[in-house]
């Protein structure tokens, strides 16, 4: 060391006064390098902190965010759907056929998921956690995938399914690639009305439900009235402000109720998609007890009055007041049951000689009733029937699809004497009207947000007046107005949906924002449990598609 | 690190690969991301393989700092490790995005393992940035640039000298005191006075180079009349040539130096203009330690935050590996 950097009176040779620099300098630390080290030191320490205060608060430190409220209860179990070392997403490296097992099984344990689709290639379904990815926080909705995982096999979806003989190569491939006119084809489930009852939603929207003269009068010909109904119901159909002499003007919740109390023949009836709907998600099935027989009774005998001229075509509904009805409901059989026990009641209320008629020479079990009937009861009896079928013939067809039927003696209260007097009996069939529930079968749809929209605006072909501009899918085929609308589908198609469900944008004519809900695919679609394909049940289904009616098809899902 | 210049030829060859490998590696991410619809994450195929190559490049970017302590192995020159250092530490920037889901994370390890990233990524383009432009500075506006640590050696070395030229060649101040002519440090300047020489630091330019030399000089008697450059040595010029700035003397700014020896020459006998002019060089030189130092604390400075940090990232890291690996 130089003499220089020494403390203390010393003599300076003249080396060291030469010696410009202290060479031992890189033995000591710098300043900077003093505290480079101590910072060194305090990030090794404050790391070994981090890791301390990491283990006691796992959740804060490690989790990538708050799992889902459903999921709130396991937020701190991260074993609840973790395993270690194994991939929860299978867009990895190294996920594997026996660690997603593990880890769907896991979700499953809770969530049935069913599968999406019954040609659905099993290599392309990611696992549960790929689509519905966790973490994201409480409020995320996990049922909310992105398009994304709809579109990489819907986009060209005749290459992501598997071949089947059964399914034609071209049928049903249309891309689909966001919801919109030209990358969403149009609804399939709107393309004919699969139902079978004859009805005119043009005349029941008229005042007065006629397409004839709307002036109030007192004949039986004129339009109804406020007054033409029973005390009952007349409370219920009165608009405000009008009076008996008003003309009847039904309104769409005349009919189309919404709410969650199915009646207990409509609880029987309706889909189990319907079922599980929200209340008030779809409008509920129409009674004919409730929203029909106040203006439609079911006659089976001459009416009181004088006929009804058939002023636009459709044999008159209304005449006078029956006689007597049939229940709404009744099949064949109920019908022949119905109309014997009538009319044997009848004939015992009026001869109660007949009472005391021999029984029959050889009696047979209780079960065979008609054994203790005279025969000319029973001729009169069937003579009766066989006039009330006709008539009650014409009352049912003006609403339903009939069919001749025959029926077993066994059906009968009265068995047939003889084969041959059982044939002459008109005995008909009702066809299931078949009105869906549920018109869009591959979608969800929820009448509550939808609620401060006029019904025009979507079932403007139900508004007589309407001019018939084709918006919907199945609004062409019948024009407007005419005595029967029934096979025109009355719902506005995918053209009415895009004007809403949409990106957010102006409208480049009036300038006004036009667009803005939501349009992914899961806002309408689901995707586990699609249920069977239709191609690949048409063989099974064939047989029991042969014994039903004519034209008795279930109305069957699109692809 | 100086980028470009004669070694541009490297560099170019460094920029193009890691321009090809972060544009292959964001195609396969945004491949990736098109047919996922969702961000790829870090458990991604290429967030994954992202997070896997830019933990490597972490890992050799904190080997610099043990590279730097066995300079005597054969690993390769330290201007290759440090151009690896700052390249591959570049391309690590959109791997790590990649593998972090360009930022839509979550986890306070993972925030904070980004937040250190990205300030160690900062901090090291500024110390990068910074040598691009100061080394040069220093070059032009230093030329008796020192090794830093020597400063004061250095500084304390050249008071010496020009001590013992105050005390051979000024009166000496009958009101002085005896603190007033022996080195504050000890040197024993009145035992050098009977020597007849004085070595000295002297500055030379010459054909565009410049740089420190040692001068020998004669000593003779005291000129009379020099009082006062005696007693502006003791007040002001001696604690400015120890203790730089800090001593808050008015030679340490140039102007107010300029004023203070211009007096000095007038009041002084023209005999003692080359003692006045080596008083003022002596000053000039202490204000370039002063600026070599400034220049300095920026040039290093950085590292006060780069290296501290990178170990910090590497412990994080260290933590990061095995949770991410265990529930993921």
């Amino acid at each position: 060391m130089p003499e220089s950097s020494k403390s203390g009176p010393e003599r300076q040779t003249s080396r060291a006064q030469v010696s410009r620099i202290d060479r031992s300098y890189f033995h000591r630390r710098s300043r900077f390098q003093r505290a480079r080290w101590w910072l060194i030191f305090a990030s090794l320490g404050l790391g070994a902190a981090w890791a301390a205060w990491g283990a006691f608060d796992i959740r804060l430190h490690y989790s990538p965010g708050d799992v889902a409220a459903v999921h709130a209860k396991w937020e701190n179990d991260c074993n609840a759907c973790h395993v270690p070392f194994a991939p929860i997403k299978d867009n990895t490296w190294l996920s594997t056929a026996a660690t997603r097992q593990t880890l769907d099984g896991k979700c499953e344990a809770c969530h049935r998921g069913p599968a999406h689709h019954p040609l659905q290639l099993t290599a392309e379904v990611g696992s549960c956690a790929s689509c519905h990815a966790d973490h994201r926080g409480r409020g995320a909705d996990l049922s909310r995938v992105a398009d994304q995982t709809c579109i990489a096999c819907h986009a060209d979806i005749a290459t992501h399914r598997l071949v089947n003989a059964t399914i034609p190569p071209a049928a049903n491939t249309t891309p689909i690639t966001r919801f919109d006119n030209e990358h969403h084809p149009a609804f399939a489930s709107l393309t004919t009305d699969p139902g079978r009852l004859k009805f005119s939603h043009g005349r029941h929207m008229r005042a007065g439900l006629t397409f004839g003269p709307q002036t109030t009068g007192t004949t039986a010909a004129g339009p109804w009235t406020y007054g033409m109904l029973a005390a009952t119901d007349r409370s219920r159909y009165l608009s405000p402000g009008a009076g008996e002499g008003d003309l009847v003007q039904l309104s769409c919740a005349s009919c189309h109720e919404f709410g969650s109390s199915l009646t207990s023949t409509s609880v029987r009836t309706v889909s189990a998609t319907f079922a599980a709907a929200p209340p008030g998600a779809y409008s509920l099935p129409v009674e004919f007890e409730q929203h029909c027989a106040a203006c439609h009774s079911l006659p089976y005998e001459g009416l009181a009055g004088p006929p009804e001229p058939a002023s636009d075509g459709v044999a008159p509904i209304r005449s006078g007041r029956p006689a007597a009805v049939l229940p709404h409901g009744l099949d064949a059989t109920g019908i022949a049951r119905f109309l014997e026990s009538s009319y044997l009641q009848q004939a015992l209320a009026g001869d109660a000689t007949l009472l005391d008629e021999p029984a029959a020479r050889r009696p047979l079990p209780a079960t065979q009733q008609g054994e203790v009937a005279a025969p000319r009861v029973r001729s009169l009896v069937e003579a009766r029937v066989g006039q009330a079928l006709t008539f009650a013939r014409g009352t049912c067809e003006k609403c339903h699809q009939l069919q001749d039927a025959s029926l077993a003696d066994t059906a009968r209260l009265l068995p047939a004497a003889a084969p041959v007097a059982a044939a002459r009996l008109p005995w008909f069939e009702i066809a299931p009207s078949r009105v869906p529930d549920i018109w869009l079968t591959k979608a969800r749809f929820d009448h509550g947000p939808h609620r401060s929209f006029d019904c025009r605006e979507c079932h403007a072909a139900a508004y007589p007046d309407e001019p018939a501009d084709g918006e919907g899918e199945g609004m062409t085929s019948a024009p407007i107005g005419s005595p029967l609308d029934n096979s025109v589908v009355m719902i506005a198609g995918r053209e009415s949906c895009t004007a809403c469900h949409a990106p957010a944008a102006h409208d480049p004519t009036t300038g006004k924002p036009v667009g803005g809900a939501r349009f992914d695919c899961v806002e309408c679609h689901g995707y586990h449990g699609l249920g069977p394909h239709q191609a690949l049940t048409t063989a099974s289904s064939s047989a029991s598609a042969a014994r039903s009616l004519p034209g008795d098809v279930s109305h069957g899902l699109p692809d | 690190m100086i980028i470009g210049g004669k070694t541009w030829p490297k560099d170019r060859w460094w920029i193009i690969a890691i321009c090809i490998a972060s544009l292959a590696a964001a195609a396969a991410y945004a491949a990736e991301w098109a047919s996922d619809s969702r961000l790829p994450g870090g458990s991604s195929r290429t967030g994954l393989t992202a997070g896997i190559v830019g933990g490597l490049i972490i890992g050799f970017e904190l080997l610099l700092w043990p590279r730097k302590r066995v300079r005597s192995w054969r690993l390769g020159s330290a201007q290759s490790w440090l151009r690896a250092h700052i390249w591959l530490g570049i391309l690590a920037v959109p791997l790590v995005l990649m593998h972090a889901r360009l930022l839509f994370i979550g986890g306070l390890l993972n925030w904070a393992l980004m937040t250190l990233f990205f300030l160690v990524i900062a901090s090291g383009i500024w110390g990068l940035v910074l040598q691009q432009y100061l080394p040069q500075a220093m070059l032009e506006h230093v030329p008796a640039e020192t090794i830093y640590e020597q400063i004061g050696h250095v500084a304390r070395q050249q008071c010496r000298d020009v001590e013992k030229l105050v005390d051979t060649l000024c009166d000496h101040d009958p009101a002085g005191t005896a603190a007033d002519t022996a080195s504050r440090h000890g040197t024993p300047s009145d035992e050098d006075d009977e020597e007849e020489h004085a070595v000295i630091t002297g500055f030379r330019s010459m054909t565009g180079i410049q740089g420190k030399v040692v001068e020998t000089l004669a000593l003779y008697a005291a000129i009379p009349g020099t009082l006062p450059i005696r007693r502006a040595f003791v007040a002001e010029i001696r604690p400015y040539l120890l203790d730089g700035m800090a001593a808050g003397t008015a030679v340490a700014q140039p102007h107010a130096a300029a004023r203070t020896f211009a007096t000095l020459r007038v009041a002084s006998p023209a005999a003692a203009a080359d003692l006045i002019d080596r008083l003022e060089q002596a000053c000039e030189r202490r204000r370039q330690f002063d600026l070599q130092m400034r220049l300095h604390h920026w040039l290093h400075g950085w590292l006060l935050v780069h290296v501290p940090l990178s170990v910090a990232l590497g412990v994080l890291l260290a933590i990061h590996i095995p949770v991410a690996l265990w529930y993921w």
